[in-house]
């Protein structure tokens, strides 16, 4: 595959997922979604069809419940790259120690740190329309005692 | 062929690693691959067009002059004809102290330097690096080239540029959460600075660093001890060590070892 000549674009593109990132770092949803179009999809891959959803509807209440259920969830960008002219894809270890049930996940007040991918779609404004969010989902349940 | 790694002066040695001129008068396609190495680049080439194959792209042609972030793969140059270029090899946060440049926006991308620096100093330091063909009077361009951005900018050695060169001197083999004490910064605080200045986490950042080093051993060998290596590279575990090697070079140890022409051997070899 042959980039194009929108190296430049591709690093707004970057800047706009970084910033997304530190928005959840600083467990502040709303600034998460005001980097993704009104009509954005996310994908959360582990969860199957149920991870599946809008970002404004699935994404906020699933970061929410996160947020809540680890009061100290945290994240570290690794790497931050363009995959194609509209594909940025963020390499990030989160973390956190739970501290009441999320979904399927009983509490047992342990903590846990995973690597994920973002893979951010970007519309022509520079606005996120979709995201892939991957991670081993076995082995952090493991971590949590689950 | 004709390789030749200049020395920075010293105000520049906490942002320059070095600085080469690199021409070969044979007409004929080559190729040279190198493992990421945890150093950014500035490219000028006056060569033939070149371009580059890696994880994601295959023959990516490269802008004539250009700057390079942080690779976190194995890449190969594929030169059509006659090798002419000077650069500049930037330590960790070189390019950041010296152009502002947020860096985690350049990790593997080659961005044309007109897209990014004054026009005017690119295309005069083009035109007198390819005015002359010696390798002195190159690298004194270059110097001036990076005097001008010194006089515009007065970069400091901050307490990131001074974590992340311990990396690249430590080979990776340092323990992060030292160096963050020893920057009276919070976790969150030094992580994002260093994303900003150096592209990566500081983790990744030294596992990158680590995996260079290793590669720079086993290059030129035909033989290799791995228990001994992994071991004296502090991985935990062989399954840990393979998981890391082969999501940086794309092979495993042995196949790697098989295989490598790596570029900065060969680039050794030859000075």
């Amino acid at each position: 595959m042959q980039p194009s000549t929108s190296t430049i674009r591709q690093i707004d593109l970057k800047e706009a997922c970084v910033n997304f990132m530190f928005s959840y770092q600083q467990k502040d949803v709303p600034a998460m979604l005001s980097y993704c179009s009104p009509t954005a999809t996310v994908f959360f891959q582990p969860l199957g069809e149920n991870g599946k959803g809008t970002v404004a509807e699935l994404g906020k209440a699933l970061w929410e419940g996160l947020i809540a259920s680890f009061p100290d969830l945290d994240n570290t960008i690794d790497s931050t790259i363009a995959n194609d002219e509209d594909t940025i894809r963020c390499q990030v270890v989160i973390r956190g120690t739970q501290q009441s049930d999320f979904a399927d996940i009983i509490n047992k007040r342990k903590g846990f740190e995973s690597e994920h991918i973002f893979i951010f779609k970007l519309d022509g404004q520079g606005k996120i329309s979709h995201i892939d969010i991957k991670w081993d989902h076995t082995y952090l349940k493991k971590q949590l005692g689950n | 062929m004709f390789y030749k790694r200049f020395i920075p002066p010293t105000y520049l040695v906490p942002f320059v690693e070095c600085m080469y001129v690199w021409q070969s008068d044979q007409d004929e396609p080559r190729s040279f691959e190198s493992p990421p190495t945890g150093f950014c680049s500035i490219v000028f080439n006056s060569g033939s067009k070149y371009n580059v194959d890696n994880s994601k792209y295959s023959a990516w042609p490269t802008p004539d002059n250009f700057a390079t972030g942080q690779a976190i793969r194995s890449y190969q140059l594929n030169f059509e004809g006659r090798i002419a270029q000077a650069g500049i090899v930037f330590r960790p946060t070189g390019l950041f102290s010296m152009f502002n440049f947020p860096m985690y926006t350049m990790v593997e991308q080659r961005v044309a330097l007109e897209n990014l620096l004054p026009e005017e100093i690119v295309t005069s330091t083009a035109a007198d690096l390819k005015s002359t063909g010696d390798p002195m009077l190159k690298k004194q361009v270059l110097v001036n080239f990076l005097d001008y951005f010194i006089n515009q900018r007065a970069p400091v050695t901050d307490f990131i540029t001074l974590a992340a060169n311990r990396i690249v001197e430590q080979n990776g083999l340092v323990q992060i959460d030292e160096l963050i004490a020893q920057s009276f910064m919070t976790r969150r605080t030094f992580e994002r600075k260093f994303l900003n200045q150096v592209g990566l986490s500081p983790k990744y950042y030294a596992r990158i660093r680590r995996i260079s080093y290793l590669c720079n051993i086993i290059a030129g060998k035909e033989k290799v001890d791995w228990q001994h290596l992994l071991h004296s590279c502090e991985y935990f575990d062989q399954a840990h060590f393979i998981r890391d090697f082969e999501s940086f070079t794309g092979r495993s140890p042995q196949i790697y070892l098989d295989q490598n022409i790596e570029l900065k051997k060969y680039l050794q070899n030859l000075t």
